[in-house]
């Protein structure tokens, strides 16, 4: 056998280059397909090979175009554990900054569409809001104690459903995933 | 956006015109590319590489060294049995499925 000009070294070279992209089986597949047609040809046959091949970064292309698209990280239960642990109980052990945080967390998250986040942050922001109104209005009255009640139970309550809607929507997030 | 339909069409079955082009006979990755492209199913060879390797992930098309009727050495691809019975799943299908979407869009040009 000849050994390869350097017409298909170099067309050998150029086509494992514009592949750089694609995974190592696939590219070595390739090249070796090609290779394995060019080797050992006359000159003259291996440059009608190469022109029929045609223009390397296409063929690249090509087969980087046929790549399954790469599977959606699964969501982690982790990280919606954490997120409806600080919405629901964040507040009261870090006052304010850890609802905040759980509600950092909802925006931030790639799972939930953007309606679910508003949903859940309006819900428990409207709690949060009601909260402190009942505790600043009934705050020094005779019902100052149920305001001190409603200002802990209320953001409590609606939190839990916010969280059990985040975790609903969730579980679908990750059957379609 | 506009796509392609022949692009769709074609994504949608060279899988199984390769397994039919195997069913015939074994063959190398040029040849099948070369009656591919000839027959306008695949833009470049390019397109057939990762199309065989699905085909070998799913057990449907195995590889084996072989040397070629011009004696040099090739990797030849090869059907198996459940790339057989795929294929002729699809056959079952294929059928009845182009005449139904014939009597739909319709047997006539549209002018």
């Amino acid at each position: 056998m000849n050994p390869s000009s350097p017409v298909v070294t170099s067309y050998l070279n150029r086509l494992e280059s514009a592949l750089a992209q694609a995974p190592a089986e696939l590219r070595t597949e390739i090249v070796s397909g090609v290779r394995e047609e060019l080797d050992g040809l006359e000159r003259e046959e291996a440059a009608a090979r190469i022109e029929e091949l045609g223009d390397p970064a296409l063929i690249a292309a090509e087969a980087i175009d046929g790549l399954p698209a790469p599977a959606a990280a699964r969501p982690s239960p982790v990280y919606l554990g954490f997120t409806v642990a600080l919405l629901v109980v964040g507040g009261y052990l870090l006052p304010f900054v850890g609802w905040l945080a759980g509600l950092a967390l909802i925006i931030g998250s790639s799972v939930w569409s953007r309606r679910v986040k508003k949903i859940a942050v309006s819900l428990s922001a409207s709690a949060a809001v009601v909260a402190l109104a009942a505790l600043l209005i009934l705050r020094g009255q005779s019902l100052g104690t149920v305001g001190l009640v409603l200002f802990l139970v209320v953001p409590f309550v609606v939190n839990l459903g916010v969280a059990y809607f985040l975790a609903s929507r969730w579980t679908s997030a990750a059957r379609v995933s | 956006m506009a796509t392609d339909i022949g692009a769709q069409l074609r994504k949608g079955v060279v899988e199984f015109c390769i397994l039919g082009l195997l069913h015939r006979e074994a063959t190398y990755g040029w040849k099948l590319s070369e009656e591919l492209v000839e027959r306008g199913m695949i833009a470049s060879i390019g397109t057939l590489y990762p199309v065989l390797g699905r085909l070998r992930a799913q057990g449907l098309v195995v590889l084996s060294d072989q040397v070629s009727d011009s004696g040099r050495p090739r990797k030849y691809y090869s059907l198996t049995a459940a790339g057989v019975t795929r294929l002729r799943e699809f056959q079952d299908q294929w059928q009845p499925f182009t005449s139904t979407v014939s009597d739909l869009v319709g047997r006539e040009k549209i002018e």
